[in-house]
């Protein structure tokens, strides 16, 4: 167990190698010159932008250039805005807590909204409860989130008035409040992975319904309920785990339209600003950061599915 | 004797895309107390279908158009395929357990095995852990396995043949009078199947039950059973004790399951396999369904069907030439 969580955690250091060199190209493959930018496009003074490229080290070898980011990102620092001056590493610790919560609170919620549905839709005999759990989630996978989002403040907040609108205390100073503000981004984040969690509940639902210890279970004069609860899902769950460390990770890496549409100042936005303003450390920051939470979350998937299915320990 | 089990003009349908299969057609059976009955035949004749009417687990396609399945215990009667669910629940296990042909599937993976002990017997009111925890190691070491070991593992952890040792044990620990067993050594090595014959005798010698064995195979059916019945086509056509059936078979099907048998030991016989195959259950022949078949065959076995006849005391053979008929 120790050795096979151990093997994973290096196995770790190549990939976040590889994404360090992807992300550092990011900023030298994007057409358009750093240092003009800074400089702003009317300036073309030569001797001006060469000074530039030498404060930045754009005039050395590119491995050069790549040892001294990673090196500086290695102690922590992510270097500063070249639209705001501000250190990114500041900008990036205001915006995650947003990102972070959002992402967890719409994970917990399309758990919460998958499993029972998921589970209905696979165990039910009734046809049209199938059905009729296909569809939905098929209409929850096709409907765009900056549609959904739009409609969820129209109906919850401005007409049922329900959640306020815009509003997003810190979670330690309001909890309550804080959960009410955040509801309706994290419902709509959760609308659409909660539609693809369902229809993986159920699809794996019906394949462990045919085997040989579900029968077995029934056989054995287990109640309904618990064949479905401790013989059922506990297997059926398995690869849907995946599913949802998957679904988590994108979801920390927070989402442009969610976050564009609520107004939530989040890593999503920040990245969409960083683009729309050439920003480019910015983004290489935002990219680094979000990516390596990525390789992070599945990594803890893969460690909770060492416990969650026997067969695969000490593998 | 008495009768444990009951089952009266049973006969089930599987309603599929093709039409409707005829699994089982006005079977009726007796199960009487302490005996083995052997139900042997081909892939679709319908036993797998009579094993799991008895436990009601038929699947949902399966429809019962007449016929009862009577228990009886104490002096009562119950009516199986109109209990209750709670009642159908408690009478799985307790009343009626059952073995599945294949072992390797038939633990559920992610639980160790003492949690498939303890979840049953708390299914059934047991509280006391304990309690479980002893009548499942006596049970464990009977099927001659180190209990400590075997309950902490999990399933992929033991050998096919543990595992369906492992199954008999929690078929028995509710202490049912009735165990049914699907060809519970189909997935099996040769040598292991040799065990766990052995061990069901030595199980029904000591704990006294009554067994339902499965299995397409006559000379495993003969080792176990007291009585044996041949079913083709969805209904019983030979009945008897396992030497009648075996020494004076009066079906020519049960002959043909019989010389279809390589033996071991004795003469070097021809095998002869049964001409023709089973037949299609969405299109049975008219007349006797073995008729396209059978080497005894006149004009009027494609007309009609003949019941069970009287061949002997207790012996019966759907057959109107059983009389002609000779290994």
């Amino acid at each position: 167990m120790q050795r096979y969580v151990a093997q994973r955690l290096l196995l770790l250091i190549p990939v976040l190698f590889v994404i360090s060199v992807v992300v550092f190209s990011l900023m030298h493959l994007i057409p358009g010159d750093p240092a003009q930018v800074i400089l702003g496009f009317e300036n073309t003074d030569p001797a001006q932008l060469a000074a530039v490229r030498r404060d930045l080290g754009l005039d050395r070898p590119v491995y050069v250039q790549y040892g001294r980011w990673l090196g500086r990102v290695l102690s922590g620092n992510l270097g500063t805005s070249v639209r705001t001056g501000r250190p990114i590493g500041a900008l990036i610790l205001e915006a995650l807590p947003f990102t972070l919560e959002l992402a967890i609170y719409a994970v917990v919620l399309a758990i919460l909204i998958a499993v029972p549905v998921g589970t209905l839709a696979g165990t039910t005999s009734s046809r049209l409860a199938d059905g009729t759990m296909q569809t939905l989630t098929l209409l929850g996978l096709s409907l765009p989130a900056f549609w959904v989002g739009a409609m969820f403040i129209l109906l919850f907040s401005v007409h049922l008035r329900w959640f306020p609108v815009l509003t997003f205390p810190a979670l330690l100073d309001a909890p309550l409040a804080n959960l009410r503000g955040f509801f309706l981004p994290a419902l709509t984040l959760a609308v659409p992975n909660a539609a693809a969690i369902a229809r993986m509940v159920r699809a794996s639902l019906v394949s462990v319904r045919r085997e040989e210890y579900v029968k077995v279970a029934r056989a054995k004069g287990l109640s309904e309920s618990l064949v479905v609860r401790r013989h059922m899902l506990k297997n059926a769950l398995i690869p849907v785990v995946t599913l949802i460390g998957i679904v988590a990770g994108y979801l920390l890496g927070g989402s442009i339209v969610v976050e564009q549409v609520f107004a939530i100042p989040g890593v999503g936005r920040m990245g969409l600003q960083a683009i729309v303003q050439r920003d480019y450390p910015v983004l290489q920051a935002v990219v680094l950061i979000v990516t390596a939470l990525f390789v992070l979350v599945n990594l803890l998937v893969d460690l909770i599915y060492v416990f969650l299915d026997p067969r695969i320990r000490y593998a | 004797m008495d009768s444990l089990l009951s089952i009266r003009d049973l006969s089930i349908a599987y309603r599929g895309r093709g039409g409707t299969s005829q699994a089982l057609r006005e079977v009726s059976l007796d199960l009487y107390r302490d005996e083995t009955l052997g139900l042997i035949g081909e892939s679709g004749s319908g036993k797998t279908t009579l094993a799991l009417a008895v436990l009601r687990m038929l699947p949902p396609a399966a429809h019962i158009p007449q016929g009862q399945i009577l228990y009886h215990h104490d002096g009562r009667t119950a009516d199986v395929l109109s209990l209750g669910a709670e009642r159908l629940r408690r009478y799985r296990g307790e009343e009626v357990a059952m073995v599945f042909q294949s072992a390797l599937s038939s633990l559920n993976p992610v639980l160790r095995i003492w949690d498939q002990f303890l979840d049953t017997a708390r299914a059934h009111g047991e509280t006391d852990p304990a309690r479980v925890r002893t009548r499942t190691r006596e049970l464990l070491s009977h099927v001659q396995l180190e209990p400590e070991r075997v309950l902490s593992a999990f399933p992929h952890e033991l050998s096919g043949g543990m595992r369906q040792r492992v199954m008999l044990a929690l078929a028995l620990l509710l202490r049912p009078r009735v165990v049914v067993l699907d060809e519970p050594t189909t997935a099996l090595d040769i040598l292991t199947q040799r065990t766990i014959i052995d061990l069901l005798r030595s199980l029904r010698r000591e704990f006294g039950f009554s067994m339902m064995f499965i299995s397409h195979d006559l000379s495993l059916a003969a080792e176990l059973a007291d009585r044996v019945a041949t079913m083709y086509a969805g209904r019983i056509v030979e009945i008897g004790t396992t030497d009648e059936l075996f020494y004076e078979p009066r079906h020519p099907y049960t002959v043909g399951l019989l010389q279809a048998v390589p033996t071991v030991h004795g003469d070097h016989r021809t095998l002869h396999s049964i001409p023709g195959s089973p037949p299609n259950l969405q299109r049975l022949p008219a007349g006797c369904k073995f008729h396209p078949r059978c080497p005894y065959v006149r004009p009027v076995c494609t007309e009609a069907e003949p019941d069970l006849l009287h061949v002997s005391n207790g012996h019966r053979s759907a057959c109107f030439f059983w009389d002609e008929v000779r290994r």
